[in-house]
Order: C-alpha cells, then structure tokens, then sequence
C-alpha cells in the first residue's frame, strides 16, 4: 500500500519535470528549449537534420538511419547507410538528400506513405580511402539547384605538411565540392581541414563552412566560400592541378599565407566553441524573434548556439560571434529551421564528448512571439570604431566609455595545432554615444588593428528598460580588413 | 600437515572414475551471432549423455558431436558441404566415421534430445553446426576426462592485518578458517572491509593435459599459485587490475592456491582459467564468465532484402552488405559494381563501424559467416567490349526480398537485380540493360562457382 503512494508520487514528479523542462544555464527571455524524445532504444545521434514544408522533421543518424517526425512520433524512413553527416529536404519538390561517408544519396520512397526503397546515387565522385576521419557534409543547395558538401581531411594515413596532424591519402579530400543538377562533380574550393558544417545564405547563394582548431587553423573559424579559393590548409593541395608535382613539405608557410583568404569569422576556440557545426540563416522572417536574416551555428563540444552578425566591408564578409545559448542537452552538431519559425537542434556527443553530457538528442528552440529579449542585434564596422545596434531601446549603463572591456588580438597562421592569442591588448573607447533612439551605440576607437579579433563586453549596468540586463554582453568581432 | 597433490588426485580417481553418471546438457543459441549458447561441458568416460538442443534463432542450425581431435569438426562440416544441394535433405548431416551423436537439422524454435554414450577415450570432442556457412563460428568441445574440470574441497583461512603487499601468511595466525560449499573464491567471508586477507585453497581438476591460463583481477594485491608454484603475481597497493600467467598443466587434480590483501578502500578479487577446450571461466563467485564484447547486428537476420552499407574485408571503402532472406548475404562494392563475394550463415556485425557506440568508429566490419567465392573479376559481371570505361555507381532499390543494384558502364544503364536462389544455397542474377550497344558477355571466373541460365539471368553458387 505504502509503495503504491510512493511510485505515484514519483510518477507525478516525473510529469511536473517532463512539464518543465530543465533549460539552458543562458538562454534569452522569451525562448524556451523544448526536448523530443527520441525512439526508445535506438542510439540517435545526430548527423543531419531538416524539416520539410508541411513540418514533418527528418533527422539522420550515424549510425545510418533516417527517422521522420509527425504528430510527436518518430517512424524510421530509410536505414543502412554509412555515417549520415548531413540532410537536406528540397521546401518545393519535397526531394530528401543525405550525405553519407562514401556519396550524396537520394532517398526515394516510391510509396510516398513508406519507407525510403530507392537509393539514388547522386555522386560518388571523390575520393575516400576509409580513414574514420573522411566525414563528407552537406549538401546545401544554391537557387539553380546545385549541390555543395565538404570533404574532410583523414587523421593518419597519408601525405601531412609541417607535421601537422591531418593528412590526405586519396582525391578531393579537405575541399569544398559542387555537384550540378545533372550530377557533374568539380571541386569548388579547397584548403579545408575538418569542417563540420556548410551553410547558404538563400537569400544571396553566399556559401560558407565551419572548420575546427588544429593544425593550420588557429582556433576554430567560418569561412566564405567562393570558387577556387583556398582557406589556409595546404593538405588538399596535393591533388590541386597547380600543385599536385610539388613537394608540399617544401613550400614555406609564408608562402601559403599569401594564397590563403582566411576566416570571415574567428569563433574564439574555448570562448565560444570549440567544435562549431552547421551555419543556418533565420529565413522566419521574425517567427525566431528579432534576429531576422541572421546566421545560427551551433557547436557540439560546447552544446551552444551562438549567431554570427555578417559585415561586409569593402566586398569581404566579417563580423562578429554573439553567444546565445549554453548549454543545451548534447553537442549541438546540426540547426535547421521549421516552417513555424521553430528551430530544430540535432544533437551527438560520440567520438568527441560534449558539455551537454548526454550522448545524444534531439532538441527544439522556440520563440514566445511576444518577448523581445534585451540583446545585441548588430555590429557594424566604422572607420573609427564599431556600431552596435540592440533589439530594444538602452536605458541606462553607457555613460561611463571606460566601463566597456575591450580587448583584442591576433592569431598564428602554422602548421601546428591550433594558437594563443597573440599579442593581446586592452584598450579603451574613446567615447560611447547613443543615437537618439537609443538602439545604436557608437564606441569610438582610434587605431583600429586590421587581423584581429576585438572581443568587446558591454558593462553589467548597461539595461534596457525595467532594469533588463543583456543576456549575452560580448560580441567577438573579426577585424581582418577596417573600412 | 597436507595431504600431497599425488594422494588427491589418486583419491579422485578412484571415487570419479568407478561412477559415470549422466550428464544433461541444456546448448541453446545466441540470437544472430551464429553462437551456442554453451561451448563447453564435461563428461566421464563412458557416461551416458543427453543434450537437449534448443534452436530459439532464426535460422536452421544443428549440432554435431565428432571425435577425432580438437580439429574433427572442419573435416564433418567439409563433408557437410560436399553434399551440395543434396545437404538440404540429409540436414546437412554427412557420412562419416567421426561423427558420435548428431541432432537433426532443426528449423527456428525447434528442440530436440540427443541421447549417446560418452567415448571411452578421454580427450576433446567437438560440437559444431553444419549449416554451410555456420562451422567457423558455431562450434564447442564436450570434453571426455575422469577430472570434470573446476574447483572443489575450497577452503579459506581469513587474515586481519594492515599490510602494502602479500605477506608470509603461513606466519600468521588466521582470525578464521572455513570451508566454501559452492567452490567459488569469494571475499564473502571478511569480518571488515579495509585492512584484510585471504589464502583460498582447493583442488583443481585439470581435465587433459595442455597449457592453461589463470589470471586474477584483484584490489588490492593477490597472488595465484598452482601446486606451490606462483603462475599469478599481481601483488602491491592498487586499483582493480588484472594479471595473468601461463602453466603447462597434467591432467589430473592440482592445488590451487590463492592469496589476497585488502589495505584501504575498494576491494575486489576474481580469478579466471582457460585452457584446452574452453574459454575464460570464472573460479569465483560473481564474476561474468565469457565477458566477450556482445557486438552490434544489424539486422539480426534480415527477413527481406537489406543493404547497411559499411566498410567490409576485402572490399573498398565504399562497400555493403547486403542481406536476403534465407540467411545469405553478399558484399557488393560501389567502386568495383560486382558481388565481391557471399556468405551463409548471419549478417553482419557493425560495432567497428559505431566505435561500439562510445568511439569514433569507423573501422571495417565482420561478415557473420563463412565467405565463399563468387567468381567476382573485379568489374561488373557484364563486358560490352574492349574498354569499358569504369562503372559509376548509380544506387540501388530494395524490392521486397530481392535488391537492385544499379550503375552506369559508359552510356549504358545497368540493373542487377539480386535474389537468394530458393534453397538459399546462391544468388540469382537478372540483369537488364538500357542504352543500346552490343549484347554484353558475362565475365565471371568459372573455376570458383557453379553457373546456371545463361544470357542476362543466371544464377551462381557455390563451389564445393
């Protein structure tokens, strides 16, 4: 008797919890972190996920198998792949495209009620040798309907320059690819390490990746990708037609430094993320809150999601890093938005850990409607400082221009792993002025240092109406060329 | 005073070898792995034996006693598969000589009893399954001794005492003495959890004569000797670690002494063995016999046509298995575009390819059976010419039980379609074409299978 009441008891506490869901330690007013359950029993680390038009959520798996979500239950869609790292769903013709280690896939269900029963190769036209390392993300797609992934470097195995710890044993590996509607495959970029994420601004075909910190890359970063460039690792370049005959150990750093177009974007390695995944841009058109047309990345050791706020000065994007959740569930590897205006995090800690903790999951960030939380919306570049915008009106907090903390710093570009900052100075705006109706502050700096990253943190007395605090106060500014 | 090893051993004898009682064994099977579930038993010389054989897998599986040595059990499944498509009636139950006792071929969830008398010739007498595909893997040893292997007459003297390493123990007094009923080395007995030992000693059946492994895995120190000699050191302050020494060992009764100290915090103490006809076995209480990684399948055993693509031996990288109803299965690779080659049996174990679920995974995964050769050439099964160019992939479609596989040689589209013949003993092929040219020829190395049909359906199997 007695032990009936206890388990009921528990059983209620239980529900209360479901009800309430535990929520990210920093998380802005008005959005809330909603866990899914995912299939009993099945190991649901998240490779790729997407959300087609009508809402249904389809999340592939590494260990291969993809699941569809409709009316809160999952039904697995296609199995049997080899490591989905990435999924995407054409909004108009519905057409489901995975990526796995050896090709790009689409999944057909010639019964559309069913399962997936026709694998279609869409390419397998690059080099894989089978190293665990050779991930292979994407696809995005452009407005003429091409595709584009990345292919990873392998760990061991293989030709590495300057002793680095990322090596190349077959084709195509550490690029960008482009694959056409009519499935002609040609590298696009190249100088990639161990990207985790592609993204395409659709509303301006910009295509950019996420890479992680190691050898050749200073901490971990985003990059614009466009046709032919080089990002910063020389490993690729030993099937590029321009160097493949010569001994890439023998080419000085100096050398590569000069053919590189480095990060767009620094995302501070162990500041902001350490293991950055997919870029998203919010396409809600203000379902998400106030951050319209934006960039999202989440990042899976960290298990955060921060924006990037793009600045394109003179025909080259920068911009800044501005936290904005930590720490969700499990590293949050994949973002995709939902017709609703809902986003949808995929979720895996294997092979690498994360701070989440859990080993898997799927997750779902939503926006009240109502609540504008009191955040940075912007940051421009000026000749002599930076305007930072805010989602709502400051009320008090920026007369004092020395109370803001503003470092910056630079990077070594090498082939060992990752760097420290370099040469890190503190300095002091001149002044800081708000624009009449309060949204803008300029912070004048004189001598503005072009290769750096400006870390700028606003004073804890800078508030927004009824005393609201700012729920993230840095942004990380990329300054590699001033205006 | 103690009685030497010698008198033991002789008073075993005599009491063991005048009785030979029954011996019931209860083998069942691990579902999907092509494993029994026991791969190991006693019997005296002479005893009357019944297994009861109990098939909860779902594939055909039997099970056949043979004598001849440890290796008997290739020379019946050799003879098994020699009777080719006829092995489907016989049950795959060949004529031989060395066969003693043999189930019947027995479908999913069948059981069956076995009834025999145990050789009279002591020694290793193997069982195994002769499914064509199942023998590499499926297989245990009765084992025929007048010293049924394990522990008995194990008896503790209990120490208190704060020590860093084992000390002299025939030194000290013990604080108590005792006898343990089920044989097993347990720390059970301890008055207090810190600052404590043991000596455990009993005598050992060693059931042939052969080499035998112990090992202890002990927080803090312990020791392990056999007939006064140390085969186990794994003395001094530690965590929970494990040693383990090697012994050539007569068949017969041995002393088995074990010592063990406790200083501060957790304690724990397991001994194993292994030796000639049987693996890692605990001699103490609690401790998982055969802790062998379980694997991951996947699927078990495919009711209809399923390919899981991963890395597999022998293949590229971009390879997969794919599994038929019937319980064959065949690596196809995307590089190649041919059948590299099939097995009987279960599907494919994928833990190297999840890192276990923990790892980064990615390795190269095992094929559950017993490989044959399909005649592959490396290329495509058809030949439009002198100089094809290189098949390009172009995916694959799953039709109930059978697959398609398709890919492009030049302009031509190709569609080979794959199903396991009724007997499940092959793959039938049927190939359609589209994009014109010349009638395409089949190239397939003749010496390695059997063809059947010709022109754009054939069917292969295997060479026996």
């Amino acid at each position: 008797m007695k032990t009936t009441i206890t388990l009921s008891l528990a059983l209620q506490a239980t529900l209360c919890l479901a009800q309430e869901q535990p929520q990210p330690r920093t998380i802005p007013p008005g959005y809330t972190v909603e866990t899914i359950p995912t299939p009993e029993g099945t190991t649901f680390g998240v490779g790729g996920i997407d959300v087609a038009a009508d809402g249904t959520v389809y999340a592939g798996t590494r260990f291969g198998q993809v699941w569809r979500y409709r009316g809160g239950r999952w039904s697995l869609f296609a199995e049997g792949l080899h490591e989905i790292t990435g999924l995407s769903i054409d909004r108009k013709s519905g057409r489901i495209f995975a990526m796995q280690k050896p090709e790009l896939t689409e999944l057909i269900a010639e019964n559309p009620a069913g399962p997936a029963t026709r694998y279609r190769t869409i390419t397998g036209a690059f080099g894989y040798s089978g190293n665990y390392h050779e991930y292979a993300y994407g696809p995005v797609r452009d407005s003429r309907g091409n595709f584009y992934g990345t292919l990873n470097l392998g760990h061991g195995g293989g030709l590495s320059v300057g002793g680095g710890t990322m090596s190349i044993a077959v084709p195509d590996r550490g690029t960008c690819f482009k694959v056409t509607p009519g499935g002609k495959f040609s590298i696009f970029s190249w100088g990639l390490r161990s990207p985790a994420g592609i993204g395409i601004n659709p509303a301006t075909d910009d295509l950019f990746y996420t890479d992680n910190q190691g050898d050749w890359n200073a901490s971990s970063s985003l990059h614009h990708i466009k046709e032919g460039r080089f990002h910063g690792h020389p490993a690729s370049l030993r099937y590029h037609p321009k160097y493949k005959d010569k001994d890439l150990n023998k080419i000085s750093t100096a050398e590569y430094d000069k053919l590189r177009t480095p990060p767009a974007v620094w995302i501070p390695h162990g500041e902001v993320a350490n293991s950055p995944g997919n870029p998203v841009f919010d396409t809600t058109g203000g379902k998400f809150g106030p951050f319209a047309g934006q960039m999202f990345i989440g990042d899976q050791s960290r298990s955060n999601v921060f924006r990037v706020l793009l600045d394109e000065v003179r025909g080259e994007y920068q911009g800044a890093v501005v936290m904005m959740i930590d720490h969700l569930q499990s590293g949050a590897l994949r973002l995709a938005f939902a017709p609703d205006g809902s986003m949808w995090v995929g979720q895996t800690s294997r092979g690498w850990g994360s701070a989440g903790g859990k080993p898997f999951g799927v997750q779902r960030i939503v926006w009240d409607g109502a609540t504008v939380p009191f955040e940075i919306a912007g940051v421009k570049l000026e000749r002599d400082g930076f305007t930072v915008s805010f989602t709502k009106p400051v009320a008090a907090g920026v007369a004092d221009a020395a109370a803001f903390d503003i470092r910056h710093w630079g990077y070594h570009y090498h082939s060992r792993y990752g760097s420290p900052k370099v040469d890190e100075k503190k300095v002091a705006a001149a002044a800081a002025t708000l624009s009449a109706d309060r949204r803008r502050l300029k912070l004048t700096l004189p001598g503005l240092v072009e290769n750096q990253v400006y870390r700028v943190t606003m004073p804890t007395g800078l508030k927004a109406g009824g005393d609201e605090p700012l729920t993230n106060r840095s942004f990380y500014y990329t300054l590699n060329r001033k205006r | 005073m103690r009685a030497s090893p010698y008198v033991i051993a002789l008073a075993l004898a005599q009491t063991t070898a005048t009785a030979a009682p029954e011996v019931e064994v209860d083998i069942g099977v691990v579902q999907a792995q092509l494993r029994y579930d026991k791969t190991s038993f006693n019997a005296m010389p002479g005893a009357k034996v019944a297994i009861t054989f109990k098939n909860d897998d779902e594939l055909q599986h039997n099970l056949i006693v043979c004598r001849g040595g440890e290796g008997a059990w290739k020379t019946v499944a050799d003879a098994a598969l020699k009777l080719g498509a006829a092995g489907f009636d016989k049950g795959w139950l060949p004529e031989s000589d060395l066969i003693v006792a043999a189930t019947r071929m027995l479908n999913p969830h069948e059981e069956q009893t076995i009834r025999f008398t145990a050789p009279e010739a002591e020694g290793i007498y193997p069982f195994v399954c002769t499914f064509p595909g199942h023998a590499q893997i499926m297989r245990g040893e009765m084992v025929v001794s007048r010293y049924p292997r394990g522990l008995g007459d194990l008896r503790y003297r209990y120490y208190e005492g704060k020590w860093i390493k084992l000390p002299d123990f025939s030194k000290l007094q013990p604080a108590a003495t005792g006898k343990i009923e089920d044989n097993k080395i347990t720390l059970a007995p301890r008055k207090r959890h810190d600052e404590f030992g043991f000596v455990f000693e009993g005598s050992l059946n060693v059931p042939v004569d052969g080499e035998y492994q112990f090992s202890t895995s002990s927080d803090d120190g312990s020791r392990l000797l056999v007939d006064g000699n140390v085969v186990v050191d794994n003395d001094g302050v530690h965590g929970n670690r494990s040693r383990a020494g090697k012994v050539q060992l007569k068949q017969g009764a041995h002393r088995l002494e074990v010592q063990y100290f406790e200083g501060g915090g957790g304690e724990t103490l397991e001994v194993f063995w292994a030796g000639p006809g049987f693996k890692t076995e605990p001699l103490s209480a609690g401790a998982a016999a055969n802790s062998v990684d379980a694997g991951e399948f996947f699927p078990p055993v495919p009711g209809r046509a399923t390919v899981v693509r991963v890395r597999l031996p022998s293949a590229s990288a971009r390879s997969m298995a794919v599994g038929l109803p019937g319980g064959i299965s065949f690596c196809f690779d995307a590089e190649t575009c041919s059948v590299r080659y099939a097995w009987n049996g279960g599907f494919v174990d994928v833990s190297p390819e999840r890192g276990n679920g923990k790892g980064r995974g990615g390795g190269v995964c095992k094929v559950v059976g017993e490989n044959w050769k399909v005649g592959d050439t490396g290329t495509p099964l058809l030949r439009f010419g002198e100089g094809d160019p290189a098949p390009r992939f172009a995916g694959y479609r799953i039709d109930g039980d059978a697959v398609e596989m398709h890919y492009q040689i030049g302009a031509r589209s190709v569609r080979q379609r794959v199903e396991a013949t009724p007997a499940g003993d092959g793959l039938e092929y049927t190939f359609s074409v589209a994009g014109g040219g010349p009638q395409p020829k089949v190239e397939i190395k003749r010496d390695e299978v059997e063809v059947e049909g010709s022109g754009l359906k054939f069917t292969v199997r295997r060479k026996l």
